[in-house]
């Protein structure tokens, strides 16, 4: 599979993509990638940056800051998904959302739950949901979270190129250059 | 034109708390104990408690009572715990924003334009490696948090203790003019090296030794206990760094199970979290641990992308190798060397 096949085979329609990999593994150069294509074709992108890592200066990305420092407005969170102006939404990222939000543990998982399916839900309205997540050993949240996307991707370096694998619904892998 | 985001009015309320309820009702895999939140030490004197919105004497008196003195220790403080004081969590939802307002924390919509004359003003320590400074797009920023990950012997404490003097320098000479706070967790800290680095920057060692104010942490509940005391007025003003090496050590060593690790992890990163929003510059390390034939940052999730610039440090052979593994730059790498003056350039 090429990238372009990717973007082809993912655009068929509404999606909830998850891009999961470790630190320095080029999620967010995939994520760019994608968004180039994405505005490219017209589409407004809302980039929420729970995570310190504003990969967007690009003015055309509409871009919502959370402070770490204070944590995650979780009303606030769900009321942009819900009723943001978007066409694409980059959630940066799962493991942030899931520590800074102000809420007792059992709750916290409750809530990236709330705010995953409230993403795939969307998808209905023709909404499209990129949510960078982290991978160790396993996919973070991997036995709450991974019905919630339609198709997921984990990244690896290899050298200057960033190989990825897609392990949902297809198993099919290609690299980008760094 | 500002760059701003803001949701269309609510069409409805939003219940987060039934929301979060309905899904985690039925699961069972989700017991784990409550968590004991950060509790921040105040050092804005500006505003009293009353100053707030929804603030009477009577719950200031309250709040004052139950351990929260200042704005910012309410800015900080979760509504949950908050409500725990003043009975209802919606009341201390809207307390804590109007401190957090107050204390400007609270802006997270900002123009693009606010915010590239916010860096213009940024100030950064150099790391007295012209590639390594290049490599972070001018040094240790202050106001955010630089991490240097790295297996044994990759050069992480000397960058370290280099940086320790570096931020001494004037601000002409690549420093900060500050002291340097050095929260040690390995025991790795050697002033002999403080001395040598200091000479060779032409610095006066003693004083530069005396610059440097020392903690060993030695324990977990240790290290946050000495990051929130860090934040303690006195010692924040001649501060201009703070470097903890290193982060992951002491929960390794403490706690078997990956939920309390993940807990602890996440009070320091929150800790370290509020103490670069006070303007003073982070800097701190990270073991690796092995995954497939791979080293990858240890910490796991509660450490994914807490730090602005991550860089992942290598032994090549005489020389280290510095790669930035976040953002534009990743994939980027230089090389420096390590000698008995300190952290230097290879040319």
């Amino acid at each position: 599979m090429s990238i372009d096949e990717f973007f082809k085979y993912l655009w068929t329609r509404a999606f909830t993509l998850e891009i999961s990999g470790t630190q320095g593994s080029g999620r967010r150069l995939l994520v760019k990638k994608i968004v180039e294509k994405a505005l490219n074709e017209g589409y407004r992108i809302s980039y929420v940056n729970v995570s310190n890592r504003n990969i967007f200066p690009d003015q055309r990305v509409l871009t919502v800051n959370f402070n770490m420092a204070i944590g995650i407005n979780a009303q606030k969170l769900l009321e942009l998904i819900m009723n943001g102006t978007y066409d694409v939404m980059i959630l940066d990222n799962v493991p942030r959302m899931f520590f800074d939000v102000e809420l007792p543990y059992r709750k916290r998982w409750g809530y990236v739950a709330t705010i995953l399916s409230t993403c795939l839900k969307k998808t209905r309205e023709d909404k499209m949901f990129i949510t960078i997540n982290y991978r160790g050993r396993q996919i973070f949240g991997e036995k709450m979270f991974s019905n919630y996307f339609t198709h997921r991707v984990v990244t690896e370096r290899n050298e200057n190129r960033i190989i990825v694998s897609m392990i949902y619904p297809l198993s099919q892998k290609f690299s980008i250059m760094i | 034109m500002g760059l701003i985001v803001m949701p269309r009015k609510a069409k409805a309320k939003i219940d987060v708390d039934k929301m979060v309820e309905d899904i985690i009702s039925d699961s069972d895999e989700l017991v784990a104990p409550e968590i004991e939140e950060y509790e921040g030490k105040s050092i804005d004197k500006q505003f009293k408690l009353e100053d707030l919105d929804g603030v009477g004497r009577v719950t200031a008196q309250k709040l004052r009572n139950a351990g929260y003195q200042t704005i910012r220790d309410i800015a900080y403080a979760s509504a949950h715990e908050l409500a725990m004081v003043i009975g209802s969590e919606d009341r201390a939802f809207s307390i804590i924003r109007s401190a957090q307002r107050l204390l400007g924390e609270g802006e997270e919509f900002i123009t693009a334009k606010e915010l590239f004359e916010r860096r213009k003003n940024l100030e950064y320590i150099s790391t007295g490696v012209r590639a390594l400074d290049d490599l972070l797009d001018g040094g240790v920023e202050v106001g955010s948090i630089t991490e240097f990950i790295g297996e044994f012997g990759a050069g992480k404490t000397q960058v370290c203790h280099q940086l320790a003097v570096m931020v001494q320098l004037p601000r002409g000479q690549g420093g900060l003019a500050a002291r340097a706070l050095y929260i040690d967790t390995e025991g790795t800290f050697r002033p002999e090296r403080i001395v040598q680095i200091a000479r060779h920057r032409g610095l006066d060692p003693e004083k530069t030794l005396e610059n440097i104010i020392y903690a060993r942490a030695y324990n977990s509940d240790h290290l946050i206990s000495l990051l929130q005391h860090s934040i303690n007025v006195g010692l924040l003003k001649e501060i201009g760094l703070i470097i903890i090496d290193e982060l992951t050590n002491l929960p390794r060593k403490e706690f078997l199970s990956s939920s309390e690790r993940a807990e602890i992890y996440h009070k320091i990163v929150k800790s370290l979290k509020v103490l670069s929003r006070l303007g003073v510059a982070i800097v701190s390390t990270r073991q690796v641990v092995q995954l497939k034939n791979k080293l990858i940052p240890a910490g796991g999730p509660a450490f994914d992308s807490y730090a602005e610039k991550s860089v992942f440090l290598s032994r090549r052979g005489e020389m280290r190798e510095a790669e930035r593994i976040d953002g534009e730059k990743i994939g980027q790498s230089v090389v420096f060397n390590i000698s008995e003056e300190g952290v230097l350039d290879v040319y």
